[in-house]
C-alpha cells in the first residue's frame, strides 16, 4: 500500500474509533492536567462526543461496557460533599470520645484499605500484619486508583465512590492514602483554585472535611485512618506542597477526635530532620531499600515501617485482642472486592497481642 | 509517552506523513527523526536525553577511535573504554544503591561498620536497551564485521523511538544498512503493520492488563491471603501477561517501523510451544538472546571448550541476563534457574551424543505436548523469581502452591475472564503462520477507508475491554 493510503487507513481509523469512544475519550481528556493541554483536548473530545451522542454511535460502546459489567467506567461526577462537623466546638474530653472497641478472632475488625498508588505497597503489607493478629478481618485487596486525590473529582471521585463501597462493605476502619496528586488546580465543585492560595487551602480543607464526615457517618461508623504522604526525593515539592496538604489532614483529622486519625509516615521514612532516604537500616542494623527508585512510592521494607505505623494508630483507637492467627478467603465480588461472608478460616494458637 | 495513548497517536499521525514526505532528503529525515525521537523520549524526562545524547557521542567516538587504529592494542583498549564507559553508566544509574546496600550489609556481616548515605539516581528509561545496542555497534567496529557510520546516522539508531525504549535489539548491522536504502514510498507493508500493531494493542491493553489487575498483583502482593489454586493460576496468569505485555510491545514496535520503512527482527516466535529449554531462549526475547549468545557466551568460549567450560559459560550468562534485568537477587535466580535447567539439557545432549547406539523413542503428539507442558512448568517456576520483589515474597508463592492445607479452599479471583485471557494467551502462539498469512491477505484487499473501519471497530474492543488508564510495560523498568 502506498504510503497516502497509510496515513488515509491511520486518519479514518482514529475518526471512527474516536466516535465509537467519546465518552472514554472525553473523560480522559477531562482528566489530563489542567491548563493548556487539558484546554485543548477538551476542544477536541467535547464535540466528537456530542456528535456521537446525537448520532446514538456511543451507545455501542456504552451497551459493550454495561455487558461487561462495567457501566460506569466513563461517568464523570464532579459534586463533592461539605463537612458537617461544626468546628467552633468545645475541646473534646475523653467522655466525649467513642468507645474503644474490642475486637477478637471470634469479632473480627473489618478492615478496608486503598487510595492513590501510594497506598498499595503499604497496603499489602498492612493486610499481612494486621492479619497476623487474628482480631482484623479484610473486605478486600487494596483498593488503588493510581493518580487520584481530591483536587480532580473528574478523574475520580473519591467521595461518591467510597459512600458506594463502604455502604455495601461496611467496615469498622478505613484506612487511606491520597494527597500526593492533589497539589495542582482544583477542579469540580468551587474549583478553578490554584495551589498554593489561600482560597486552595480552604477549598481543600472543604473537601477534606467533607469526605471525612462522610465516612464517619456511613451506617457502619467506621473510623478512618488518613494516611500522610511521606517526604519524597523532590524535596521542595515535599516541603512546599506536600506539608501543606499533610497539615489539612491533620487539622480536619484533629477536628474529629475518635473518629479520624492521621497517621503521620514522615518519622517512619524519613531522616531524623525530616528528609528523603532511600536506603535505611532495620532494627538488626542490615541496610535495605525502602523507597523505589522514582523516590516516591515504597517497596517492600518501607510499606512494612508504614504498615506498622498504621498499625500502632490502629490500636489507639480498637482494643485488638488477638489469640490466633488466621487465614481469610473470602467471597469475591465482581467489581472487585471481597466480601466479609463465608470465610473458611484455619486458625493457629499464638501469643497474644494488644 | 507510550504506545497505546491518544498522545502517541497524535504524535505518529504526524510523524509518519513527515518522515515519508522527507525520505528521499536523506539528511533532512535524519535531523527530523532525531528530533521525534528525542521528543518522544524526553517525553518522560527530558533530563534523560543528555543521556541518550551522551551516549551517541561517546560510542560515535569509540568506534572512529577503533577504526581509524591499526595498532591491535590500541583498538583493544579503545573497545575496553567504550564498554568501561557503557557499563559504567548503566551500573550507575541502574546498580549502584544494588551494590552499595550489599557492600554495607557484607562489611557489617564482617564486623566494619560503614554506613554511607546511598542517593541513587532515577533510572533512564530504556537505558539497557540503548546501551546493549551501543556496545554491539563499538564491538561490531572492533571485530571489523562492520565501519563506523556517520554521526547523525548513528544517532537515528540509537534513539529510533519504535525501539529506544523497551527494544527489540536491534544490532547496527540490521538497522543501518536500511538507512541507506531506498524507501519506495508506494510499497509500504501496511497490512503486516496494522496486524501487528492492533494485535500488540489488544495483547497489552486487554489480557496483559487484565491478567495483572484482576489476579497476578493481588495475589503476588500477599500470596499467604490466597488459596493455593489462586496462587497457582496466578503463576500462570504472570506467565501469559509479561508474555502479552513484553511481546504486545514488541509487536507495536515492529508494526510502526514497518509504518515507517523499516524492518526490526522477530523478538517473540511462540515461546510456550517449545519443547526444549533451548527452544524456549530461541523463541523468548529473541533478540536478547541472540545478543548475549554473540557477545558475551561466545566470548566466553561458548560450547567449544571442555563440557564443564560448557556449563560454567552457559551460567555465567544466564546469571549476567539475569541482572541486566533488574538490580535485585531475585533476578540473579531466575538466571541462574534457566542456566541449570539448559546445562541439564546440554548434559543430556552430550551423553546421549556418546551413546550412538541409543535407540530414541518415537516422537509422537503426546510426548511433544508433554515436552511442552514440562518446559512451561519449569519458565513458570523461574518467572516465580522474577515478579517476585523479595526472596521472602517468591518462598511464600512456593509454599502456598505445595502447602496441601490450602488446596480445598476456593478461588474467587480465578473467574472465567481470568481463565478466558490466560487460554487466550497461550493459543495466540499456536495461531498457524499461513492462517495470519491469509488473514492479512483478506484485510489488503479492502480499501483503505474499508481497512479504517476495521481498526476503528477494534479500537472500540481495546478500548472498551482494557482497563482505565494503560498500565506501563513490564519491560520499560528494564
Amino acid at each position: 500500500m502506498a504510503a497516502g493510503h497509510v496515513i488515509v487507513v491511520g486518519l479514518v481509523t482514529l475518526l471512527v474509533g474516536a466516535m465509537l469512544n467519546a465518552a472514554g475519550l472525553r473523560k480522559t481528556a477531562l482528566s489530563q492536567p489542567v491548563g493548556l493541554r487539558r484546554d485543548i483536548a477538551t476542544a477536541f473530545a467535547d464535540p466528537i462526543y456530542d456528535v456521537s451522542h446525537a448520532l446514538y454511535i456511543d451507545r455501542l460502546r456504552q451497551g459493550f461496557k454495561s455487558l461487561l459489567g462495567r457501566s460506569s467506567d466513563d461517568q464523570v461526577d464532579t459534586s463533592l460533599p461539605s463537612p458537617t462537623t461544626v468546628p467552633a466546638g468545645p475541646t473534646p474530653t475523653p467522655t466525649t470520645l467513642p468507645p474503644r472497641e474490642t475486637f477478637t478472632a471470634a469479632h473480627q475488625l473489618r478492615l478496608w484499605i486503598g487510595g492513590d498508588s501510594l497506598s498499595e505497597v503499604p497496603g499489602d503489607r498492612l493486610i499481612d500484619q494486621a492479619m497476623a493478629t487474628g482480631a482484623v478481618g479484610l473486605v478486600g485487596p487494596v483498593d488503588t486508583h493510581i493518580s487520584t486525590g481530591l483536587a480532580r473529582p473528574e478523574v475520580f471521585n473519591w467521595p461518591f465512590y467510597l459512600e458506594a463501597v463502604l455502604t455495601a462493605d461496611m467496615p469498622n476502619a478505613v484506612v487511606l492514602t491520597f494527597g500526593a496528586n492533589d497539589d495542582q488546580t482544583l477542579t469540580g465543585d468551587n474549583g478553578g483554585e490554584t495551589f498554593g492560595s489561600p482560597q486552595w487551602e480552604t477549598e481543600y480543607s472543604r473537601r477534606v472535611g467533607g469526605l471525612f464526615d462522610e465516612i464517619t457517618s456511613l451506617p457502619s461508623h467506621p473510623r478512618l485512618f488518613m494516611v500522610g504522604i511521606p517526604p519524597v526525593s523532590n524535596a521542595p515539592r515535599f516541603e512546599g506542597h506536600y506539608t501543606v496538604i499533610n497539615s489539612i489532614f491533620s487539622a480536619q483529622a484533629q477536628l474529629r477526635p475518635g473518629r479520624v486519625y492521621y497517621v503521620d509516615t514522615v518519622p517512619v521514612l524519613g531522616t531524623p530532620s525530616g528528609g528523603y532516604q532511600e536506603f535505611a537500616p532495620q532494627l538488626d542494623g542490615t541496610v535495605v531499600q525502602i523507597r523505589t527508585d522514582d523516590g516516591i512510592h515504597v517497596t517492600d521494607a518501607g510499606g512494612d515501617r508504614v504498615a506498622a505505623k498504621i498499625l500502632s494508630v490502629m490500636r489507639e483507637a480498637f482494643n485488638l485482642q488477638s489469640t490466633a492467627t488466621t487465614t481469610t478467603t473470602k467471597a469475591h465480588q465482581a467489581k472487585g472486592h471481597r466480601t466479609a461472608g463465608s470465610p473458611t478460616t484455619t486458625t493457629t494458637t499464638t501469643t497474644a497481642h494488644h | 509517552m507510550l504506545f497505546p495513548t491518544i498522545s502517541f497517536a497524535i504524535f505518529f499521525m504526524v510523524v509518519l506523513p513527515v518522515s515519508w514526505l522527507l525520505m528521499q532528503r536523506r539528511f533532512h529525515w535524519q535531523l527530523f527523526i532525531i528530533a521525534a525521537s528525542y521528543f518522544f523520549y524526553g517525553y518522560y524526562d527530558w533530563r534523560f536525553c543528555f543521556l541518550l545524547l551522551g551516549s551517541t557521542v561517546v560510542n560515535q567516538i569509540v568506534a572512529l577511535q577503533i577504526h581509524s587504529s591499526q595498532n591491535e592494542r590500541t583498538r583493544r583498549a579503545w573497545l575496553t573504554v567504550g564498554i568501561v564507559a557503557n557499563l559504567g553508566a548503566l551500573s550507575y544509574f541502574k546498580y549502584y544503591g544494588f551494590f552499595v546496600s550489599n557492600a554495607t550489609n557484607l562489611f557489617a556481616r564482617l564486623g566494619l561498620g560503614v554506613s554511607p548515605t546511598i542517593v541513587t539516581a532515577a533510572l533512564p528509561i530504556g537505558i539497557s536497551f540503548f546501551t546493549f545496542q551501543a556496545m554491539s555497534y563499538i564491538i561490531d567496529v572492533y571485530r571489523r564485521t562492520f565501519e563506523p557510520t556517520g554521526f547523525f546516522e548513528f544517532a537515528v539508531y540509537l534513539s529510533f523511538f519504535p525501539h529506544v525504549v523497551s527494544g527489540p535489539i536491534v544490532r547496527a548491522a540490521e538497522f543501518l544498512p536500511q538507512l541507506r536504502e531506498r524507501h519506495d514510498p508506494r510499497k509500504v507493508d501496511s497490512s503486516r503493520a496494522f496486524f501487528l500493531i492492533f494485535m500488540g494493542l489488544f495483547k497489552k491493553v486487554v489480557i496483559a492488563n487484565f491478567l495483572g489487575a484482576n489476579l497476578v498483583d493481588i495475589v503476588f502482593a500477599n500470596p499467604r491471603q490466597h488459596s493455593s489454586l489462586e496462587v497457582l493460576v496466578a503463576v500462570y496468569a504472570y506467565a501469559i501477561q509479561i508474555y502479552a505485555d513484553f511481546s504486545g510491545y514488541t509487536d507495536m514496535a515492529i508494526g510502526l517501523a514497518l509504518l515507517l520503512g523499516f524492518r526490526f527482527p522477530q523478538n517473540f516466535d511462540g515461546p510456550y510451544t517449545a519443547e526444549s529449554l533451548q527452544d524456549f531462549w530461541r523463541r523468548w526475547h529473541m533478540t536478547l538472546s541472540r545478543w548475549l549468545r554473540d557477545y558475551l557466551y561466545i566470548p566466553l568460549g561458548g560450547g567449544r571448550g571442555k563440557e564443564w567450560q560448557t556449563y560454567r559459560n552457559i551460567m555465567i550468562t544466564f546469571l549476567l541476563g539475569g541482572l541486566w534485568h533488574g538490580a535485585s537477587w531475585t533476578f540473579v535466580v531466575w538466571g541462574g534457574i534457566h542456566g541449570l535447567f539448559l546445562s541439564y539439557e546440554h548434559w543430556r545432549q552430550a551423553r546421549r551424543a556418546r551413546h550412538v547406539h541409543h535407540l530414541e523413542p518415537p516422537d509422537t503428539g503426546l510426548r511433544r505436548a508433554l515436552r511442552r507442558f514440562a518446559i512451561f512448568q519449569v519458565v513458570c517456576l523461574a518467572w516465580i523469581f522474577f515478579r517476585a520483589d523479595t526472596f521472602k515474597n517468591a518462598a511464600d508463592v512456593l509454599t502456598r502452591i505445595f502447602d496441601p492445607a490450602h488446596w480445598g479452599q476456593g478461588a474467587p479471583l480465578v473467574t472465567g475472564g481470568v481463565l478466558l485471557a490466560i487460554l487466550a494467551g497461550l493459543l495466540e502462539q499456536y495461531i498457524p503462520k499461513d492462517a495470519l498469512a491469509r488473514a492479512m491477505s483478506a484485510f489488503s484487499r479492502l480499501t483503505p477507508v474499508g481497512q479504517g473501519l476495521v481498526l476503528g471497530f477494534a479500537l472500540l474492543i481495546t478500548n472498551s475491554m482494557g482497563p482505565r488508564g494503560v498500565a506501563p510495560f513490564i519491560y520499560f523498568r528494564f
